[in-house]
């Protein structure tokens, strides 16, 4: 088990190196000289080339690519803000907190309701429960949430009065951004898990189960759930990336001071440091998120256990690729 | 010996969808004497599991529907049990082993707990004592008692099976339904399934109900077979009269199709033509468009009733019934 | 012993009777009486006809020209002349959203089908070639992936600055993994099967293989991905011109005008109420047209 966590790390290093290249590559692209946007149009031409070579951008891209992910892994630095000279890092950090706290929450509590939702539909098979449920899901999974988060301003804050529309400065503020993160995680988790319910219940070790005499209740708690849940924690990191990149829109909607924002506000500004270094903290963390996940699967499916701990397979698991 | 554990009369079972509806099961009866194995023979869709899933009351839902007809265990009509009584009946008193044991247990669930699960669901007993019952059974199936907490992926598939039987006869059920248990299975190990199937079916003196479209099965294990096909039991007797002497023309075409050590034959024989659609059947005697025997009156007059040949000897075959043909 | 009749065969031989004829059973047209069973699916098909017209015949549709700035009546509410208002530009609203149709359609269709051939090759030639191929293709996929598809289309459009063929890019890059992994599982599950490998059996050539076998049996599960790649397209693209990346006024596009009257959401919100709703049905009707096609094409995922 420690043998495979190990490996599982490892296998961050290829992952993490290719995004950074990949931010690297938009960054040597990005239109404009870093060092006279820094300075201003008002440099001498003499200031900005000290500037450049200060700044390491007359080196081979190569070197430039080294130091860069250099700067990141010993020093923790992912450039400057062209706006403010602050380390993108200082500012990005405390920014993390509240989106964590919005999006993680959210999707949390989305998970729960959703799988809830998506058992008693796949139990209410072909009855008004289930089509009804169906057709909500669907909705709110298809709808883009800021246009949600738009309609739920207008209602809730322009017309009712309700509730602020934008700003986290009281507890009520939470409560729209979460919501609409929230709608989406429901219902994305109430179609995967009621679709993953149908199938396992159709298995033959449900059959199995109702010959031994067990009762329905027991067969969908003790024998379907836990097949069921298998697919449904698989699409747990890729539903929090989802929250994060709607959650940059919605930070930006409600006017939430978290990493969405953070790096939406750099766009306009064109504040490139401070986009490519937000998303390639974004990345980081997703992807360990992916690990955890990965990892926590193991433990609810005792297949992969196997599989791993005996080493005798090369390659990962075909489920785990997916993930 | 005599008394009757299981008695089917008149069973109808229908599968009815928006598209159409599949006469699966139509109007057999037999009954099932007490330590008996009864073989049940046909092709695939001749309504054997269909039958036997009758039986248990475990028909798809919404799908399955028993039309009419009864299921009597030991006198009581198991049809008009409520979905509770029915459940103390499974697994108790009737077990049932199906065809793929690769998909017949819980992959998330060690063996150990999947037998003891059936253990603790009809007896009064701790979960401790259901373990070691599950220990217990494991090694009287030939399997490793220590192994009873590893998972189902870890076996292989005559293991399994051996597992899916141990649960079966966890709690001794009165009567045991075995559907194609060696289908899935090597040819090697079908043989040691059989075998130990067959052992503990005497040391615990369980009625069986044994389906297959192995013939030589048939003979080696059951007291009496009943040959189906499209639904309908055309020849039911003991083993000798169908093997010695078979009398419905479907029963004698499937001899034909078993390859021979004593005779020497280029060709098996075929029984032409394909299984009746059972969505679709034709009128009077189902097998009549692939029969060899077939008279002008095969699809003409209603589907022909059974003619005892004495002995217990039922066939359903217009042949027997001379009073007709000469109408 | 007479057959027993019951009440659902009765049910079945009355509307066969109906029915003149027998209609010839083919996979296609089992789908599509599948689909046409679906009431959410029509509805779907139904609402995305419309849209396509409404695209066709904007010019004819809308009152207005939705360029034409009239400060005579600038932030007018809802009104018989000005059915869905008019910003602050005094632009009809109404003509701006039906043009936008027009817009927002093409645009995610030309961001779909770029996303087909980037990603979508991808993911088939990993498929079907597997080995080192498949392997590479895959992890390069995994590393795009580890950023979240929106934010990579912004970061690309930041970088190459707004306009159609930029935005186009964006979304055919930062789409290139879900792309390529959902057509690399469609080519894999065709290739997995045994029809294609007795065919490999006797002795059919790779083209022949993948234009008479693979592309035929895979293309059922590509048009779901497509059709719903189609309101993700949609739905990127809202998101990014409604932040102001992407596209630039005064293109009508829906986004653009959620975007333009971000500042009047409190005095005057219908002026996103209405392009907020179009971009709500037309994501909704792909999804439902994607997901009725899906259960029609694959009856056993229902």
């Amino acid at each position: 088990m420690l043998k495979y966590i190990l490996k599982r790390i490892l296998y961050l290093i290829p992952i993490l190196i290719g995004v950074s290249a990949i931010i690297f590559a938009l960054k040597t692209v990005t239109p404009g000289d870093p060092a006279r946007q820094i300075l201003g149009n008002d440099a001498t031409e003499e200031q900005v080339q000290e500037k450049r070579d200060e700044l390491g951008l007359n080196d081979p891209v190569l070197v430039q690519y080294v130091n860069y992910v250099g700067g990141i892994v010993t020093r923790g630095d992912f450039g400057d803000s062209y706006r403010t000279g602050e380390p993108i890092l200082t500012e990005i950090l405390p920014r993390l907190l509240t989106s964590a706290k919005i999006t993680l929450g959210a999707v949390m509590i989305g998970a729960i309701i959703g799988v809830l939702l998506g058992i008693i539909s796949a139990l209410k098979k072909y009855t008004w429960i289930d089509s009804v449920v169906l057709v909500i899901s669907m909705f709110f999974q298809s709808v883009p949430e800021f246009v949600v988060a738009l309609v739920l301003i207008m209602i809730l804050a322009v017309k009712l009065h309700l509730l602020p529309a934008t700003g986290i400065t009281t507890w009520q503020g939470y409560i729209m951004p979460m919501l609409c993160i929230g709608l989406s995680a429901v219902a994305g988790y109430t179609r995967i898990t009621r679709s993953s319910m149908l199938e396992v219940l159709g298995e033959d070790y449900i059959r199995t189960a109702r010959a031994k005499g067990q009762s329905e209740k027991n067969i969908t708690y003790h024998h379907a759930l836990r097949n069921a849940m298998i697919p449904v924690a698989q699409s747990l990191g890729s539903n929090i990336g989802n929250a994060i990149g709607g959650g940059m829109v919605l930070e930006t909607v409600f006017g939430v001071p978290g990493v969405g924002k953070y790096i939406v506000d750099a766009i306009t500004q064109r504040n490139y440091p401070g986009v490519l270094g937000g998303a390639l903290i974004i990345a980081i963390i997703l992807t360990l998120i992916n690990m955890i996940v990965d990892i926590s699967f193991v433990l609810i499916d005792p297949r992969l256990k196997t599989t791993i701990i005996s080493g005798g397979a090369k390659k990962m698991p075909k489920k785990m690729k997916a993930a | 010996m005599s008394e009757n554990i299981l008695s089917v009369k008149n069973l109808v079972i229908h599968y009815e969808t928006d598209e159409e509806v599949v006469e699966a099961v139509n109007n057999i009866s037999f009954d099932l004497k007490k330590g008996e194995i009864l073989g049940l023979v046909g092709e695939t869709g001749a309504g054997k599991t269909t039958t036997a899933l009758g039986i248990m009351g475990l028909l798809p839902t919404r799908v399955g529907h028993v039309i009419q007809g009864s299921i009597e265990l030991d006198g009581e009509n198991l049809l008009e049990k409520s979905p509770r009584e029915m459940r103390k009946v499974r697994g108790k008193k009737i077990s049932m082993i199906f065809q793929d044991p690769m998909t017949a247990l819980n992959p998330v669930k060690t063996v150990g707990d999947q037998i003891a699960e059936v253990v603790l669901l009809h007896e009064r007993c701790s979960r401790a004592e259901a373990m070691i019952r599950a220990q217990k059974m494991l090694a009287m199936v030939g399997i490793v008692p220590e192994r009873y907490k590893d998972y189902p992926h870890q076996f292989s598939g005559g293991m399994k099976q051996r597992i899916v039987i141990a649960i079966a006869l966890a709690c001794e059920p009165e009567l045991l339904i075995a559907d194609e248990p060696t289908t899935a299975l090597d040819v090697t190990i079908q043989a040691q399934i059989l075998d130990m199937m067959r052992k503990l079916q005497k040391e615990h003196n369980t009625s069986m109900i044994l389906i297959t479209h192995d013939l030589g099965v048939v003979a080696e294990m059951c007291d009496h077979c009943a040959v189906m096909y499209a639904g309908e039991l055309v020849e039911y007797g003991t083993v000798e009269d169908i093997f010695d002497n078979p009398q419905h023309p479907y029963t004698v075409a499937l001899y034909k199709s078993i390859p021979s050590l004593d005779k020497d034959v280029d060709r098996l024989h075929v029984v032409p033509g394909m299984v009746t659609d059972p969505s679709n059947l034709p009128s009077g005697c189902s097998f009549s468009d692939r029969c060899d025997k077939k008279g002008d009156m095969c699809n003409k007059h209603e589907a022909p009733g059974i003619v005892d040949l004495g002995n217990g000897h039922l066939v359903k075959c217009l042949k027997y019934k001379p009073e007709v043909e000469e109408k | 012993m007479a057959k027993i009749h019951t009440p659902a065969m009765e049910k079945i031989e009355k509307r066969n009777a109906k029915r003149k004829k027998p209609v010839k059973s083919t996979p296609t047209t089992e789908s599509w009486k599948r689909f046409k069973r679906n009431p959410t699916a029509l509805l779907g098909l139904f609402v995305v006809c419309i849209l396509i017209l409404v695209a066709i015949f904007a010019p004819l549709i809308a009152p207005f020209d939705y360029q034409k700035q009239d400060y005579a009546s600038m932030m007018q509410a809802p009104s018989m002349k000005h059915l869905f208002g008019t910003d602050q530009f005094g632009r009809d609203i109404f003509s701006r959203v039906i043009f936008g149709t027009r817009y927002s359609l093409v645009i995610a269709l030309f961001c779909t089908i770029a996303a087909f051939f980037s990603g979508g090759l991808l993911g088939i030639i990993a498929g079907y070639f597997g080995g080192i191929a498949d392997t590479i293709i895959m992890r390069i996929m995994d590393v795009f992936q580890s950023i979240p598809m929106i934010m990579m289309a912004m970061c690309i459009v930041a970088v190459l600055g707004n306009g159609i063929p930029q935005l186009v890019a964006a979304v055919m890059f930062a789409s290139m993994p879900t792309m390529a992994r959902s057509n690399r599982a469609a080519i894999l599950r065709v290739r997995g099967s045994d029809y294609i490998e007795s065919s490999e059996a006797i002795g059919v050539g790779q083209i022949r293989m993948i234009i008479k076998h693979m592309i035929p049996n895979a293309v059922g599960v590509m048009i779901i991905y497509f059709v719903g790649f189609l309101a993700v397209s949609i739905m990127m693209m809202s998101a990014m011109s409604y932040i102001g990346v992407g596209l630039s006024a005064p293109t009508p596009e829906w986004g653009l005008i959620l975007n333009d009257g971000k500042a009047y959401l409190t005095s005057a919100p219908y002026m996103m109420l209405f392009p907020a709703m179009m971009i709500m049905i037309t994501c909704f009707a792909f999804n439902l047209m994607g997901d009725g096609l899906r259960d029609a094409f694959d009856p056993r995922l229902k």
